[in-house]
């Protein structure tokens, strides 16, 4: 392991090492050129020249450009083991994949990387020294194994990648991966393989809707209640597809006019909320943990409640197109409005809750048609009405101040003393 | 020195730091506009139409 500095003028950084390379600052060239067990360095004795990766794949330990005034420019792959430095007062031009392959920092001093970077290491941690911000145009973000902590600083990026089965993590802090991609059509969110991914902290996904686009998590496999992530839309007004069975813990619109596409369904472990401007016809949420729901007036095609021991409360009326399938957990819907429903269908002889935000006060529930037979059902607070036959069949259970509701079975009312 | 620093705009909170010499001369608002063209160029990433003047 040695230290390896520029000295080579405008070069090229390639397999001849000439007078390239020097053990110290401005020190005489000759030496090898750098292995994945050298620290390399550019710095203010490098001079204002353009090194250029662009014939053979580039290796070094560490990458450390503080103080050096010239630019890095290339397309050719750089593996890193460790740490890359830019300064603010170079020019960084580099459009070849950076792939880092051991425990590091990146700190981009403000500097935009146009190619892709790469984590790709059993057990490594890539931690961010200050904001990285990676091309739009299609440019990835690929955490194939290892850790990557976000330290406090926001990660920008047009696509992010971890769709394997390697270990991998993300500690988001209180910090937000910004998804950038401004191609049509292109998958930005790319994790439909989320087997032995995890994460940290509060922060999440983010996706500014500029273009046409696809997210997708644990579509394939993987996604749980414990690894489902956060994904904000935050604005703009194209179409978001949410490739089906996808997991997301907080799925949260806000400022979007966008439609959106090919959710059916989509698993929602935490909050669900869609803003005012937005078309969610073609949404099916599941929920598969506590949350609430906020709609603000906006209809889902289809809704559904499946988790043990799970709450779900809406904050406002719930529209739905299609059914209401509820398989487990509690539903309290908001009192004062009335929610309206496409179909009211329960299913297995697990006990569910249906109940009103506010106990004593009933919340109504709406279909215009049709029979809805709930079975296994304990019933509180609640106005069906709208012109189907409500029917709280076998194992339904009456709790008290329901109006609407048919209980077909002998003794199902339970007084609550 | 590190100097750390946070923008909230309505698409999402930039949190970046600046790294400077312990030394440095830079005043102030010379610390404020590099501050602020790091936010201009993210903003310039997450919206490209966006007017890099708008209030966020």
């Amino acid at each position: 392991m040695a230290n390896r500095y520029w000295v080579g003028g405008t070069a090229a950084w390639d397999g001849t090492a000439g007078s390239k390379w020097a053990l110290t600052s401005g020190g005489a060239g000759g030496q090898a050129i750098p292995t994945s067990a050298d620290d390399v360095f550019f710095d203010a004795s490098s001079g204002a020249v353009t090194c250029t990766i662009s014939t053979t794949v580039a290796n070094a330990k560490s990458l450390d450009c503080t103080g050096f005034t010239g630019t890095l420019a290339g397309t050719v792959q750089l593996n890193l083991s460790g740490s890359i430095t830019l300064s603010a007062g170079m020019t960084f031009s580099y459009t070849g994949d950076l792939n880092i392959i051991g425990t590091g920092t990146i700190s981009s001093a403000g500097k935009t990387f146009n190619g892709g970077v790469g984590v790709s290491g059993t057990g490594i941690t890539v931690t961010l020294g200050s904001a990285l911000t990676l091309g739009s145009a299609g440019v990835l973000f690929n955490l194939f194994a290892g850790s990557l902590d976000l330290n406090g600083f926001t990660l920008t990026t047009g696509q992010f990648s971890s769709n394997n089965v390697a270990a991998r993590s993300i500690a988001f802090g209180a910090q937000n991966i910004v998804l950038t991609d401004t191609q049509v059509n292109f998958t930005c969110l790319q994790c439909a393989s989320a087997d032995n991914f995890t994460w940290t902290g509060t922060g999440g996904f983010v996706r500014n809707m500029v273009s046409a686009t696809f997210v997708s998590f644990g579509s394939s496999g993987g996604g749980s209640t414990t690894n489902a992530p956060n994904l904000s839309i935050t604005g703009g007004a194209s179409t978001l597809t949410i490739t089906n069975n996808s997991w997301f813990k907080n799925l949260v619109f806000t400022g979007s006019t966008s439609t959106i596409s090919n959710a059916s369904p989509v698993n929602i472990a935490g909050n669900l909320t869609l803003a005012t401007g937005g078309t969610y016809t073609a949404v099916n949420p599941a929920f598969r943990g506590s949350g609430t729901i906020t709609s603000n007036s906006r209809s889902l095609s289809a809704f559904g409640i499946n988790g043990t021991g799970i709450t779900v409360i809406c904050a406002d009326a719930l529209t739905i197109t299609g059914a209401l399938t509820f398989t487990l957990g509690t539903l309290q819907l908001k009192n004062g409005v009335t929610s309206t429903v496409g179909s009211f269908v329960t299913s297995g002889t697990t006990q569910k809750y249906l109940q009103s935000t506010t106990p004593g006060v009933q919340a109504t529930i709406s279909d215009p048609s049709g029979t809805d037979a709930a079975t296994y059902l304990t019933i509180q607070d609640s106005n069906a009405t709208g012109g189907a036959v409500w029917s709280a069949g076998i194992g339904s259970i009456n709790l008290g101040n329901n109006t609407g509701w048919i209980f077909t079975q002998a003794g199902a009312f339970l007084a609550m003393f | 020195m590190q100097i750390l620093f946070t923008f909230d705009t309505k698409f999402s909170q930039f949190s970046d730091a600046l790294y400077l010499d312990d030394d440095h001369t830079f005043t102030d608002v010379e610390i404020e506009s590099m501050k602020q063209e790091r936010l201009a160029n993210w903003l310039a990433a997450v919206n490209p139409a966006i007017d890099p003047t708008e209030e966020v």
